[in-house]
């Protein structure tokens, strides 16, 4: 029989995809980076399903490329040019399974859509914490491949942190089952921090479980600009007591990326009469209602009086706080926008860094500089989750350029800042992982023992080589 | 919390309840949970288990947990307590009144082995904090499933090929 007729009596007609058309949106990433071939797309409705296409992979020698909502930042889901592999794309188990109030955990199979969980979570008085820009689309399974970050990995964590167990389908094809809601299990090596953030190199996640925390039923929003990233820093520093430790988020943007968004998207407007240089774009939520009528002040009240400290002390320049559901969102709309303003304005280099937040003021000027020297008249944009020490530090190009001339100045830019994050102590990709984009990257800033190391749990966990291979790590 | 229990008072889930007026009181507080294991200690021999369930299983775990344990030997005294937030109970009891260590410990096998099949029955864990060691090398071996130990072993192996880091413990290679 042939290899796909094998494929197609394990998940039959519904599970399986062969057509040019058909195939073509599983093909390519979000990004257009990449456009591979795939012997077939193979949606399995079970994870015994998975287990069978992984063990006839394995007996036949073709890789496997998982795939959730096809939404990663670096090739990761996609496979190669050279057509040995077949994607297998787990939206098809998008079956929330159980929702513990009392235990405060979810039950879910990998192909479930984020933003359905965070709903699913709310719906029971509960916050599935994880929140990015992709929600609507990614899928739980791909989150946890990635240890997606988001906006509140300041509070909660990245996805590492939000979950208790896992069930994998490994490169053998046996099912490991690791489904067990624990917060302490110390019995042997810590399995399921194998497959969080492997990209899918070592196993396949079909199933979490999932953490979960208090429904937030107050929050505040503040927009303050700030004369530098050293006082944006100590803004945040200090807003943890004076939050009562309920900051959730916390951004930071320099005044270029606002003029972008300002210009491009429609319906936007500067919430502050003056422009200034940076702003901080700080939350914070809490599981306390708002007491009406009382002197116990909620959120917002808080975070005035935070502020207006912080104004006398010279820390904020001006500020304002959200009044209303729909201005908290307007102010977030500023942020959010940021990679679609850019888009439009024209081509664009960005980086996913990070270093320790204490490090963030003497980073930026530096990291401005050696952009400007590999290419004068290059725009820098500055944004990010500052309160993790991650930052997009993105490079646009000079007005009126075309991308391939810009991007002939790509290596050196990237380069320059990648050099100067290692010479930091930090990483190269805070978030967006490896994939297929940072694979030489990798291999040039990591150390040789690490590299070692990473290698040699890839040849032992699968030493066929079958599970997205050419991802993260070469095997060489 | 003085509103809280008092919610929970109304609903009949606390009996009663006192808050610390202030630091000493909480420190006595504290002191009572803090005694246990020495207390314990002065009564005569007990058996303990380290277990986790998840939260919501507690009770049922506490239960069955008893039961299991009492019709290996009925005089057994049990005295639970422990971690709930984290689903850690440190399972405990005291030995019957008047018995010895050396004819507790005659009992002590089954009823580990009724606990520790009990816990892996509902999905829990068989050490929560005190990790494996050289003391529960067998449990782990007889508890983790075979793909679990062949993925440990496999990387223990990788990493540590010559196996001189802390050989024998935690894991067996054989």
């Amino acid at each position: 029989m042939a290899f796909v007729e094998k494929l197609r009596s394990i998940v039959g007609d519904k599970g399986l995809i062969t057509d040019d058309q058909g195939k073509h949106p599983y093909l390519t990433d979000w990004r257009e980076n990449y456009l591979g071939t795939a012997l077939a797309i193979v949606r399995p409705a079970t994870t015994e399903e998975v287990a069978a296409v992984v063990k006839l992979c394995a007996a036949e020698k073709v890789a496997i490329v998982p795939q959730g909502g096809n939404t990663g930042m670096s090739g990761g889901g996609t496979p190669h040019e050279d057509g040995r592999e077949i994607v297998l794309s787990l939206t098809r188990m998008n079956r929330i399974l159980e929702i513990d109030k009392v235990g405060y955990s979810m039950t879910v199979e990998a192909g479930v859509v984020l933003k359905t969980i965070q709903e699913a979570a709310a719906d029971a008085d509960r916050l599935f914490p994880l929140s990015l820009g992709a929600e609507g689309s990614c899928t739980i399974g791909g989150n946890l491949s990635t240890n997606a970050g988001g906006v509140q990995v300041l509070h909660y964590g990245n996805a590492r942190n939000l979950v208790l167990g896992l069930e994998v389908v490994l490169p053998s094809g046996e099912i490991w089952n690791g489904l067990r809601a624990l917060k302490k299990d110390n019995t042997g090596y810590d399995l399921r921090d194998l497959y969080l953030g492997a990209e899918g190199t070592l196993g396949i996640i079909t199933k979490a479980i999932l953490k979960l925390w208090p429904k937030p039923k107050d929050h505040a929003t503040s927009w303050s600009a700030v004369p530098s990233p050293q006082a944006a820093v100590e803004l945040l520093s200090s807003a943890y007591a004076a939050s009562e430790d309920n900051v959730t988020s916390c951004e930071l943007m320099g005044r270029q990326g606002i003029d972008l968004v300002l210009q491009h998207i429609a319906g936007t407007s500067d919430p502050l009469s003056d422009k200034h240089d940076w702003y901080v774009l700080m939350e914070w939520s809490s599981a306390r209602p708002p007491r009406e009528g009382t002197n116990q002040s909620n959120l917002r009240e808080k975070m005035e009086a935070y502020l207006g400290e912080a104004m006398e002390k010279g820390l904020v320049l001006d500020a304002v706080i959200a009044q209303t559901e729909a201005q908290s969102k307007a102010l977030w709309a500023l942020r959010e926008n940021h990679t679609e303003a850019s888009k439009r304005e024209g081509p664009s280099i960005k980086h996913d860094i990070s270093v320790a937040v204490s490090k963030i003021p003497p980073f930026v000027p530096e990291g401005l500089a050696a952009m400007t020297k590999a290419l004068p008249g290059c725009r820098a944009l500055v944004f990010g989750h500052v309160g993790d020490g991650n930052l997009h530090f993105n490079c646009q190009a000079p007005a009126g350029w075309s991308k391939p001339q810009f991007m002939q100045y790509g290596d050196a830019i990237s380069g320059a800042i990648y050099d100067l994050v290692t010479a930091y102590g930090g990483s190269i990709s805070a978030e967006h992982g490896i994939g297929r984009i940072k694979v030489d990257e990798l291999a040039h800033y990591r150390t040789k023992i690490e590299l070692d190391v990473m290698r040699s749990l890839k040849r032992a966990l699968d030493p066929q080589n079958l599970m997205n291979p050419g991802k993260v790590i070469s095997i060489q | 919390m003085e509103q809280f229990l008092a919610d929970q008072m109304e609903a009949g889930r606390v009996l009663d309840a006192v808050i610390a007026q202030n630091e000493n009181q909480s420190r006595n507080m504290w002191r009572i949970r803090e005694g246990v294991a020495e207390a314990g200690r002065a009564e005569g021999p007990g058996l303990s288990y380290d277990i986790s369930v998840s939260i919501s299983k507690i009770p049922e775990f506490i239960d069955k947990g008893i039961k299991a344990a009492l019709e290996i030997l009925p005089t057994l005294r049990p005295h639970p307590l422990g971690h709930i937030g984290d689903g850690n109970v440190h399972f405990g009891f005291g030995a019957p009144k008047g018995m010895d260590r050396l004819t507790l410990q005659q009992y002590a096998p089954a009823v580990t082995r009724a606990v520790n099949d009990l816990i892996t029955s509902m999905a829990g864990s068989i050490s929560a904090e005190h990790g494996i060691g050289i003391e529960k090398l067998d449990e782990l071996q007889h508890y983790r499933s075979k793909i679990e130990l062949d993925t440990m072993r496999t990387i223990k192996r990788a990493l540590d090929p010559k196996n001189i880091m802390n050989p024998g413990k935690v894991l067996r290679l054989s």
